[in-house]
């Protein structure tokens, strides 16, 4: 395999024939697998879109959260996305504020009950 | 993380409930790059990473790797959990071009920040004109250093298919940025 691939340089891979014949038609020209036009182009993206490394912060906080999620599912429950605070706001506010209307509408006919009674 | 240690680590994430951790340091930074690339702010970017990883977890005793490494079984979540924000959002996947250009190297002379940032803004502009799909080849090649064999498992397609897309995505960018007047060196 390797007297079939050619010779090398030492410590190079071996390549295979069409590798070497596309190589060879690349040097006299014949084709291009990078046009010239592109290789400003691909460039610039290169310098536009540069890895985002996340804060350490939020890394931390993630890792702990899955550690406990991953914790939970061990022992039986689910593991889900934590829902928003916002949502958990919301919701607790609406069941808080049904519940006073349930209770003043309670007081309200436990008093009209009363003084029907008199 | 070599496939034989990724082997591992998806393995002892199986069986232990720590094991998981190994797995997540390996791939975080990778997936919120991808991510905060795709959505283009820090929030959803924290967001969606986040989800990316719970929905792994739970998940997890159903991976197998038929074919499909780990790291784009990952990508494939946030893939789709993109697919969803962009969805019921209905926001266009544009980033965030002053964050982008934070990370850059500093220039001192303002002009030449000015240019630098006109050629970049106008580069951005461009991009924002492809659709959805062509924009995260551009992220997984550019962002992420991933090959056409890669970006195709993850995405589903060949790595020919995707060698062609790139291909007309250039051209379609070369346009765009013609049309606007501006040339690349």
């Amino acid at each position: 395999m390797i007297a079939a691939c050619g010779s090398y340089g030492a410590g190079a891979e071996p390549i295979s024939y069409r590798k070497r014949f596309l190589r060879n038609l690349r040097a006299l020209g014949v084709i291009r697998t990078r046009p010239e036009e592109f290789e400003g182009l691909e460039d610039a993206m290169l310098g536009t879109m540069s890895p985002v490394a996340p804060s350490s912060g939020f890394r931390s906080r993630l890792r702990d959260n899955l550690a406990l999620a991953a914790r939970q599912r061990s022992v039986g429950l689910a593991v889900e996305y934590p829902a928003p605070v916002r949502q958990g706001i919301i919701l607790g506010l609406s069941a808080g504020v049904a519940a006073a209307m349930v209770a003043l509408l309670l007081i309200l006919w436990q008093s009209r009950r009363s003084g029907a009674t008199r | 993380m070599t496939e034989w240690d990724e082997a591992r680590g998806i393995q002892a994430a199986k069986e232990d409930p720590d094991g998981f951790g190994a797995l997540y340091e390996a791939y975080v930074d990778r997936i919120y790059s991808y991510i905060y690339h795709r959505v283009g702010n820090v929030h959803d970017a924290e967001d969606l990473t986040s989800r990316t990883f719970y929905r792994a977890l739970a998940h997890l005793p159903s991976y197998q790797d038929k074919g499909i490494p780990f790291s784009a079984w990952l990508y494939r979540i946030a893939h789709n959990l993109i697919a969803n924000f962009h969805r019921d959002r209905k926001r266009r996947s544009v980033v965030a071009l002053d964050e982008l250009l934070a990370g850059s190297a500093p220039e001192h002379h303002p002009e030449a920040l000015a240019e630098a940032r006109d050629d970049a803004t106008l580069l951005q502009a461009a991009i924002a004109t492809l659709d959805p799909g062509r924009q995260e080849l551009l992220v997984l090649k550019f962002a992420e250093g991933l090959s056409n064999a890669e970006i195709g498992v993850i995405l589903g397609r060949s790595e020919g298919a995707i060698k062609s897309l790139y291909h007309r995505t250039l051209l379609q960018i070369r346009k765009e940025m013609q049309e606007r007047g501006l040339k690349l060196a």
